[in-house]
């Protein structure tokens, strides 16, 4: 099972919700500034990475986690990478793509565009950080119903008696 | 033994026709046309178990993935003449042109070809580059596949056009007349970049 977190940039909220998910931030307390910003992948992704994959680490489960920046075009994106999958004969139940850019307010957006647009970085960067520790609930909240989710299709594939559910 | 393995006996002189088919594909692409990444008939490798042996996907892309592209996919395969424009009757005959349903973004099957290659239709709207970056690094990075994708630009009708058509004729069938005509220009255009594509496949 393949679970991809995508956003507009591969900068901040997937990542957070991807270190959310893998266990290198706690959802039961709310995160430091220093503590966003020393995750490694927080506020670094270039243009060049725009589209692009990343393979951040497995989960507990064994699910492959990958964090994804899209741009402007999320929904046509998505739509590729659904119906590249047919083609590919990859079955629907062994991948979810995420949206996390939902999850997240203004403040984080600004900061987002100040750093990675603009190349502010030193102003950008403590407003996103701020920006992601309001919303880090939400994000919370999220990542767990993605959690939730996975386990429900894991129910599925044991009554089906699929037996390579978390390829 | 397989069409695409080369084998020819180093004495042997390569013929004329030969030389002249390799040197044409040699020749740089013309600018209207993407190719990533370069495909030639010795570098491709078969892909086993998909769809029985599919060689390459080659994706005619263009705005909305509606006019331009399905009436490149529709010449590639030849259900319209590579030497004569189309007419009205036979544009709006073809199974995949004006469908306004279609979303921009998905890859659609327009048919398999004489040699194998699995042909494509795609809407990329403002973000070809964008879309085509993620349909290559999500097959090998995300689903690890080797499948190998060829894409070739055939828009020719403006995008502001498309919408137009797109949105009239989603009131009244009638709106696809508005490009119509504009594709039966084009068709010039579009008959080269076809025949482009059908030379870097090494037809």
């Amino acid at each position: 099972m393949k679970v991809v977190y995508m956003c507009f940039g591969r900068a901040h909220s997937s990542v957070v919700a991807s270190a959310i998910h893998l266990g290198y931030l706690d959802p039961q307390q709310t995160p430091t500034v220093p503590e966003l910003t020393k995750l490694p992948l927080f506020d670094v992704s270039e243009a060049s990475d725009l589209g692009v994959p990343k393979f951040v680490g497995c989960d507990t489960e064994g699910c492959e986690i990958y964090i994804v920046g899209l741009d402007g075009c999320r929904v046509q994106a998505q739509s590729a990478i659904e119906s590249l999958a047919a083609i590919l004969a990859v079955p629907s139940r062994e991948f979810l793509i995420v949206e996390t850019l939902g999850a997240i307010g203004w403040l984080a957006k600004f900061g987002g565009f100040l750093s990675r647009q603009l190349h502010f970085v030193k102003i950008g960067r403590p407003i996103v950080a701020h920006g992601i520790i309001r919303s880090y609930d939400l994000l919370c909240e999220l990542v767990e119903s993605v959690k939730k989710e996975l386990s429900v299709i894991a129910a599925k594939d044991q009554e089906t008696g699929n037996p390579d559910h978390r390829r | 033994m397989p069409w695409y393995i080369k084998t020819m006996d180093s004495t042997e002189e390569p013929s004329p026709c030969a030389v002249q088919k390799q040197h044409r594909r040699t020749v740089p692409l013309c600018p209207c046309v993407s190719v990533y990444p370069r495909c030639r008939k010795e570098n491709i490798k078969q892909v086993p178990g998909l769809w029985g042996g599919i060689v390459v996907n080659v994706v005619y892309y263009c705005w909305d993935g509606i006019f331009d592209s399905p009436m490149a996919a529709m010449i590639h395969l030849g259900y319209l003449s590579e030497e004569r424009p189309p007419k009205i009757g036979e544009l709006l005959a073809l199974p995949n042109y004006g469908r306004v349903d279609r979303a921009a973004g998905r890859l659609y099957l327009a048919g398999v070809d004489g040699y194998k290659n699995a042909v494509f239709t795609l809407g990329c709207l403002n973000k070809a580059e964008l879309i085509q970056r993620v349909i290559l690094e999500a097959t090998r990075q995300l689903f690890k596949s080797e499948a190998q994708f060829l894409f070739f630009d055939c828009q020719s009708i403006p995008a502001w056009r498309c919408f137009l058509a797109k949105k009239l004729a989603m009131a009244d069938p009638s709106g696809l007349r508005l490009n119509c005509r504009e594709s039966i220009k084009s068709f010039a255009k579009i008959a080269a970049v076809v025949k482009n594509a059908k030379e870097n496949l090494g037809y």
